[in-house]
């Protein structure tokens, strides 16, 4: 039989909506591996329903969960009889998804070491075909349905608002289940519709059962449910498959009750059998129950929370799960050595005294949550402590008042969260006479953050593309900062580096051969993280002008040495994602009037004449082009008209001008003086007159490339294509320009 | 509409297994920490650049490449490879057949195989490979840093390194200075002439010569034209860019240093020796202690050698720790074990019995009731939380005779005997306390943040220390005055199990050097773990370059000794060394 990997059934296209549930489960194996599958890493919404006991125990570990509650959420199951314990997954797309139905958990060793049995089902909805699918999908929609009532804390009224909204959308969660339900099709069946033992024996109808064979785990202590199937099927032919060391055959209870089972001992090792099948023949068909159910009475009598995959006719597919790869030997009940794991038991709840139940942030500063904090802990203080995932102390402690059990609202403050990007710790500390108590620390519901949407495309395509030309550059940092914060937009600008390409060989696509030396001795001050350092508004602008400044250098500037007209465009998109960055970040106040208004005229003066300033003595692009081209000015008339590049140099000009022109009278910049009076008509005849020496030498770079001045319209078309203005700006430009032409 | 990939339903089928690749510092101590430490402390000395004079022959083989090159179709990489190949034949005939000490040429051993049936024969170098990955592979980077070529920054306009391959490498004054010096005395030999030429044969007599004028060992020689420029590099006796090289410098000078006073103890110098000087000031010989005096102008560098030493002993203790939760793992087979049964068999009777009696403690001092201040406590540390001042106090209690002390701890963990046992467990647990402990005074000082900022870049996966401690006293409050058992048990779960977890995906994207498995309440290996890979192999590869400097000898014994020169050129250079 070949195995399958079970990250490899995740690789479908993204999910509107996973709902995962597991009994246990692993952040760090889930967020490093499954995580980054395609159905989930850019799934809209993703939920993992899982064990409340499990949860708990999760909370006691310093859990390395960079992305809990932040781009996936976990909603706690309490059952009050067993455990949480299914292993569905459903994964929701516009009229399609995938039904995922196992033994293993959400973690490393079941997605990746243990043996276990998988089971995934695509549905399609509208094509006539699959309709049993489409029911089992329906069927897996209504179990996450069920859970709500037994989920824990906000997580459950978060999950429980995605589901309804999906609801709303899909049609195929409205369709009936019940035709399909026969015997004869596959089934999804839980214990939130009762035991399975009573599902069981009602999809076998009475007939005579020839043979059943049990795979399992975990056993009752007592035999409980070995004996059962003894007395309700005395005729069948039992036979087991367990691994010694691991499984929990109750061999003594066994052979006191004189159970006549066949066992078969599966070698697999280093891996551990975790595998739950039960399946049967009859005479002419049979079927199979594979999911989560151990043998046991609490899975098979609906004191736990399971669910299982019901097939019909499975005699091949069983008869298949064994082969020369993977092989069973009979053994004698008495020489089997069982292992010392008992099936999953109920957790203990938190503590009593102290703790945190649920907290949720509400939109960007409002922190909601519900605690208690008990009379007989003889707190004196309590507060909430505040940590971004991986940091070894709270940044914040915010005081909280000592009740007995209720819940409050805190406003945090923008700079405590605004930076984080990753999943957020709080718990509560507590001052008694006898010292600090804390409570078991809790993720934070980042409810807004829950929900991916990627505002413009795909993030990762447009980063690809930002690289390639720098256009969107200012839409993709809003939504980066959305999403991961100012810090994650300095450290991408940080690292940004616009594609250079003039058409020379080998200037693209190649690797490049570096020598720089390194000096690695770190000073005796501590890195700004240990500090928890939130990052201020002015890194941004540092940011911002880095980035120009290694652009102008880098990239345009080496364009105005080669002079290469296959570079033109390629100069140009940098031209223009450093005007437009510039200018967006001059609108929000980030970057100031004279740095934008410097950077401009560098680039304007790389483009036209040089910079004075450059070593090398290095011309501007149009003065090296015109060099180069002398033969041949056409070529360079023709395609700088076709790219409109005069048009381009003078709407940058204008810009820069516009940013100079307040200091002459008005307080507010020029492009928001929408009134045309007599004075700002004045201003802004006197506009185009600003920064003399910059026109004169964009006129001279012009000139000698044998370019025309742009026309006021071509401009204009320059302007527009900046799509950075809003219209009340391009029509203040538009004015500028008429009454300038006039 | 979406479309579906297989409408097929995948029924029954088993899941598949990722096999445990190799596992090298599993908890990423030695990656992470230590060798972020050493190379700060000793930039340009790497654990696979010992040898000196390659820090010439390198430069040369560019040089030579330039110079005399016949072969057009010759790149500059196969060039300084073919060169070398010729010196690693002309050291093993100098040597009669054998290898270079103190570190062979790369190839050496094919070369000596080569040599047993061409004693007296000719070497066609365009048939003869003796190595894969030549010598440049390892020693390139520290070239670069040391400024042996031309870098990007000294480049009129640093885009032009697009248009550059490795070809275009320059040497720097510096680097052409390197190799004219050890051309004079190989340049005019027959035999590099004869390899630079197109047919690339020579005899191996003439390969002889090469060796016996320009090998390795032959550094040592005081007339060796590229041994005082070496010294002047090494020792940052010119002006070199950044902050790194006059750290490397007060290293190798602390090195000298202390080898010239145990020498006048009558001890032996060697790794363990420099590590007991710079933690604690001093040796335990068999019949005393052997007080050391660092110099104050090298007080500095002795003290972050000391934080080295900090993580150093931390990490034994981790591995110490997960060697033995392997082993325990491994005997229980697929059944695994609960960590809270580990964690209880360090607290058994008879460990309990053992640690009293090795250590010369009462058993309530290690119970898994008491607490590290109790144990300490019968040391006369006065029971209390752990700040600055308990924390000096160990320092001054537990000395390097005391029982508790780090190196005798460590040595315990190393032997199988002991790591295989819950008694392995519980030593390397005291050693991580003894040590972390031990640390706490230097929290807040420039040594602690240095420490930090050097070795730390992620704050989850960097195990250094400091974050020890913090993660401790964040978990615990005042952990030094909670019980062992509790210790254990986090420390186990959060720095061993979980750490290992972590560090498996830092290794391989699918997380495959991982040796434990979780299962709900049970932990499994997937296979064994014998060794504790912790060390400092820079150390050995800076004493190594100090021999052949000809600052440093070792006799037969192994003994090290200062040479005579070394010495007088320790007491010019300290005199110029500033006091910080």
């Amino acid at each position: 039989m070949k195995y399958l990997d079970f990250p490899s059934l995740l690789d479908s296209e993204p999910a509107n909506l996973a709902l995962l549930s597991t009994f246990n489960f692993d952040p760090d194996y889930f967020e490093r591996i499954l995580l980054r599958c395609r159905a989930l890493s850019k799934a809209r919404r993703i939920a993992i329903f899982m064990d409340a006991g499990q949860w708990m125990q999760l909370r006691l570990q310093d859990t390395p969960a960079r992305w809990l509650n932040r781009r996936y959420l976990v909603v706690p199951v309490r059952y009050s009889s067993g455990v949480f314990h299914p292993k569905l997954d459903l994964l929701i797309h516009d009229d399609s998804g995938q039904v995922l139905c196992g033994s293993n958990n959400l973690t490393r060793a079941g997605c990746s070491h243990n043996l276990e049995l998988v089971n995934s089902i695509r549905f399609h909805c509208g094509n006539g075909h699959g309709a049993e699918h489409v029911a089992l999908g329906k069927s897996a929609f209504r179990f996450f349905e069920m859970l709500i009532e037994h989920s824990q804390g906000e997580a459950s009224a978060v999950v429980e608002s995605w589901l309804k909204e999906e609801k709303r959308f899909l049609g195929w969660t409205e369709e009936t289940a019940a035709s399909h339900q026969n015997g004869e099709s596959l089934q999804l069946l839980h214990t939130l519709d009762g035991s399975l033992w009573d599902q069981l024996q009602k999809t076998i109808a009475g007939a005579p059962l020839k043979r059943m064979l049990v795979i399992s785990p975990f056993y009752d202590a007592d035999g409980e449910m070995l004996k059962r199937v003894r007395s309700t099927w005395p005729k069948c032919r039992l036979e087991v498959i367990a691994q010694q060391h691991t499984s929990d055959l109750p061999v003594a209870a066994i052979e006191k009750a004189h159970i006549p089972i066949e066992l078969r001992e599966v070698g697999c090792r280093p891996r551990r059998l975790h595998a739950k099948l039960l399946a049967w023949d009859t005479e002419g068909t049979g079927g199979c129950f594979v999911g989560s159910a151990n043998f046991t009475s609490a899975a098979w009598d609906g004191r736990n929370i399971e669910a299982c995959l019901f097939i019909p006719n499975p005699k091949k597919l069983t008869e298949a799960l064994f082969d020369s790869t993977l092989h069973t030997r009979s053994m004698h009940v008495g020489d089997f050595v069982a292992g010392n794991e008992r099936e999953p038991q109920l957790g203990d709840d938190e503590s009593a005294l102290l703790s945190l139940r649920s907290a949720v942030l509400i939109g960007a500063h409002s922190l909601q949550f519900s605690y208690r904090c008990s009379a007989a802990l003889g707190a004196i203080a309590l507060s909430i402590t505040i940590r971004a995932g991986g940091e070894p102390r709270p940044r914040a402690a915010i005081g909280v008042p000592i009740v007995e059990d209720g819940s409050h609202v805190l406003q945090i403050e923008q700079q405590v969260l605004a930076e984080i990007r990753g999943s957020i710790l709080i718990s509560l500390l507590a001052q008694t006479p006898d010292g600090e108590r804390e409570s078991l620390p809790l993720w934070l519901i980042q409810e807004d953050r829950l929900t991916y949407e990627p505002s413009v495309g795909d993030s990762a395509n447009n980063q690809s593309s930002i690289v390639e030309d720098g256009f969107l550059l200012p839409e993709y940092l809003e939504e980066l900062g959305k999403r991961e914060g100012a810090s994650a937009l300095v450290e991408f600008l940080g690292h940004l580096n616009l594609h250079f390409h003039d058409g020379a060989k080998g200037s693209a696509n190649r690797r490049k051969f570096r020598l720089r030396r390194s000096d690695p001795f770190h000073p005796d001050v501590l890195p700004e993280w240990w500090h928890s350092a939130l990052f201020a508004p002015s890194d941004l602008r540092k940011a911002i002008g880095q980035f120009v400044r290694r652009h102008e250098d880098r990239r345009l500037k080496k364009h105005a040495k080669r002079g290469n007209i296959n570079g033109m465009e390629n100069f140009l998109d940098i031209f223009v994602a450093i005007v437009r960055l510039l200018y967006v970040y001059r609108k929000r106040t980030v970057v100031e009037r004279d740095t934008l208004i410097h950077h401009i005229s560098r680039c304007l003066l790389i483009a036209t004449t040089g910079i004075k300033e450059i070593k090398d003595g290095s011309k501007g692009y149009l003065l090296t082009l015109s060099h180069n081209l002398q033969g041949n000015r056409k070529v360079l008339q023709h395609f700088a008209g076709e790219l409109n590049f005069g048009g381009y140099l003078d709407a940058a000009l204008l810009i820069a001008q516009m940013e100079k022109a307040p200091t002459c009278k008005h307080e507010q910049p020029a492009s928001e003086w929408v009134a045309v009076d007599g004075a700002a008509k004045e201003e802004k005849k006197r506009i185009r007159s600003l920064l003399p020496q910059l026109r004169t030498q964009l006129d001279k770079g012009l000139l000698a490339a044998g370019i025309r001045r742009a026309t006021p319209k071509r401009i204009m078309s320059a302007l527009e294509s900046f799509e950075m203005m809003s219209k009340d700006d391009l029509a203040t430009y538009r004015s500028t320009l008429a009454i300038h032409m006039h | 509409m979406a479309k579906t990939s297989n409408p097929n339903p995948v029924l029954l089928r088993w899941s598949k297994h990722t096999p445990t690749s190799k596992v090298q510092d599993p908890l990423g101590t030695s990656l992470r920490g230590s060798a972020r430490l050493a190379s700060q402390l000793l930039h340009c000395i790497t654990s696979i650049t010992s040898r000196a004079r390659y820090f010439t022959f390198i430069p040369w083989c560019v040089y030579d490449y330039k110079l005399r090159e016949q072969n057009p179709a010759a790149d500059l990489r196969k060039a300084i490879s073919l060169r070398e190949q010729a010196l690693t034949l002309g050291c093993v005939s100098n040597h009669d057949g054998k290898a270079c000490q103190g570190g062979a040429l790369v190839g050496s051993r094919n070369a000596i195989k080569w040599f047993e049936s061409h004693r007296s024969g000719e070497a066609d170098f365009r048939r003869i490979s003796f190595v894969k990955n030549p010598a440049l592979d390892a020693y390139y980077n520290s070239l670069v840093n040391l400024g042996v070529f031309v870098t990007d920054e000294q480049l009129p306009d640093t885009d032009e390194a697009t248009e550059h391959t490795f070809d275009d490498i320059e040497l720097s004054a510096l680097g052409s200075e390197l190799a004219s010096r050890y051309d004079s005395c190989v340049g005019r030999l027959k035999a590099v002439k004869q390899i630079a030429s197109s047919e690339r044969q020579c005899s191996v007599k003439s390969l002889k010569t090469w060796g016996s004028r320009g090998g390795l060992c032959e550094l040592a020689d005081p007339l060796a034209p590229d041994r005082s420029l070496l010294r002047d590099i090494f020792f940052c006796r010119m002006p070199m860019q950044g902050e790194s090289h006059p750290v490397r410098r007060r290293s190798l000078l602390l090195i000298l240093e202390l080898c010239r006073q145990l020498n006048e103890a009558g001890c032996v110098f060697n790794h363990s020796a420099f590590s007991d000087a710079v933690y604690y000031g001093e040796l335990a010989t068999e019949d005393e202690k052997v007080s050391v005096h660092v110099p104050s102008a090298l007080d500095d560098i002795a003290t972050r050698w000391r934080m080295f030493y900090f993580h150093y002993y931390m990490s034994v203790a981790f591995e110490g720790l997960f060697s033995g939760l392997v082993s325990r793992l491994v005997d229980a087979e697929l059944q695994g074990e609960v960590l809270a049964s580990v964690v209880s068999s360090i607290y058994e009777e008879n460990v309990v019995g053992e640690i009293a009696e090795l250590f010369g403690i009462s058993t309530d001092a290690f119970s898994g009731q008491s607490s590290p201040a109790a144990l300490f406590a019968t040391l006369g540390v006065p029971l209390s939380r752990l700040d600055a001042q308990v924390s000096k106090r160990i320092d001054s209690t537990v000395r390097i005779n005391s029982g508790l002390a780090e190196p005798l701890l460590e040595f315990l963990i190393r032997r199988p005997q002991f790591r295989h046992r819950s008694t392995g467990l519980a030593v390397s647990l005291i050693l991580l306390v003894t040590t972390i402990a031990r640390y706490r005074q230097w929290e807040g000082t420039k040594y602690g943040n240095w420490f930090i900022s050097a070795a730390a870049y992620d704050r989850h996966l960097d195990l250094i220390p400091p974050l020890v401690s913090t993660y401790l006293a964040s978990r615990f409050g005042d952990w030094w005055n909670c019980s062992w058992r509790e210790i254990a048990a986090f420390v186990l779960s959060r720095f061993i199990v979980q750490q290992h977890r972590d560090m498996s995906y830092e290794k391989s994207a699918s997380g495959d050097s991982c040796l434990l498995q979780v299962h709900e309440t049970h932990i499994c290996t997937t296979g064994s773990y014998d060794k504790i890979g912790v060390g400092n192999p820079r150390f050995g590869s800076a004493v190594q370059i100090l021999k052949d400097l000809g600052l440093l000898e070792q006799t037969e014994d192994d003994d090290m000794f200062i040479t005579p020169e070394g010495e007088i050129f320790l007491t010019a250079e300290l005199a110029q060394e500033p006091v910080r």
